[in-house]
């Protein structure tokens, strides 16, 4: 099973903090600083979950949600929004765009672990 | 009666000092100003706006403050990134304390700005407020600029559906 990571977040230290949140849990994990160039990452890469901020340059993690849905052939793997936001509409917005789950920041390490095994787990049946 | 000016400036107390202390690093929140005895050499800067209300937030400090603050949380790569994320986190959290009180608005992308002496002016017709903390290496200064649509008022409603609090993790 593939455990690479993809972290998109215009601030470095986020990202850092990720991969430093991460590093001991098994996981791999590649950066992106925004829906854009995440976009990119995930149209040649294989990656077991995204982490994703919400408000960035470019493209945010809305619209790349929705970026993604338009391109099957790109794979969705299964988001988790990291983000300061915590309006419920966009969390609606968020879910019904496929996405899996909703960390508002500051996060707990342990607890982005947790969210991320629980998501990258893969279903019963799956080969 | 509780003007507008005064609830946001309550929420933007509670919103730093609540932010400072999930990263450990604990800030008193000293009053309201109108303008501090020294002027801070680094800020994270953020807009927002919305039907209600429009304007700019800004956190700063000196860059040892930062610096001080950023020892604290692994990861930090840099004090300008971190202070431009730490505005984002700041009006992040106020964002969630206006959503109990009626107003909604869409947050910009943070930015940080480092100088000598920095100081923050309003443009004009809007309201700006700047409050003073203090934590063990030096105080935090936040600054908020804003314009109310005319004839809006805060409204308290205590059965929003606020949405999850910082830290708070929600699967779906």
């Amino acid at each position: 099973m593939t455990t690479t990571i993809l972290v998109v977040d215009d601030s470095a230290s986020v990202r850092q903090q990720v991969v430093v949140a991460l590093a001991g849990a098994g996981f791999t994990v590649e950066e992106a600083e925004d829906g854009m160039e995440a976009l990119e990452k995930v149209r040649k890469g294989r990656y077991a979950a995204v982490i994703c901020d919400v408000n960035m340059p470019r493209m945010g993690g809305l619209d790349l949600l929705d970026a993604l849905r338009r391109e099957p052939a790109a794979g969705f793997p299964p988001i988790l929004m990291l983000t300061t936001e915590g309006q419920p509409e966009m969390m609606r917005r968020a879910k019904a765009a496929g996405a899996k789950g909703w960390i508002v920041k500051p996060f707990k390490p342990h607890l982005l672990v947790s969210a991320l095994e629980k998501v990258t787990k893969p279903s019963p049946g799956s080969p | 009666m509780t003007t507008n000016d005064e609830i946001l400036s309550r929420l933007l107390a509670q919103a730093t000092t609540e932010l400072f202390y999930d990263y450990s690093f604990e800030v008193e929140h000293l009053g309201r100003v109108c303008e501090p005895a020294r002027f801070p050499e680094m800020a994270g800067m953020i807009g927002f706006f919305g039907s209600q209300l429009t304007g700019t937030l800004a956190l700063a400090a000196g860059e040892n403050v930062i610096r001080a603050q950023a020892a604290a949380v692994p990861g930090v790569v840099s004090a300008t990134d971190w202070v431009a994320e730490l505005s984002n986190q700041l009006l992040g959290r106020l964002k969630h304390l206006l959503l109990r009180h009626s107003a909604t608005v869409s947050l910009g992308i943070p930015v940080a700005v480092t100088g000598r002496e920095l100081e923050f002016k309003s443009k004009g017709d809007s309201h700006s407020t700047c409050h003073l903390f203090r934590s063990r290496c030096g105080t935090v200064l936040v600054w908020m600029d804003v314009e109310f649509s005319e004839g809006f008022r805060f409204q308290l409603r205590p059965d929003g559906e606020p949405g999850p609090r910082a830290g708070d993790t929600v699967l779906f």
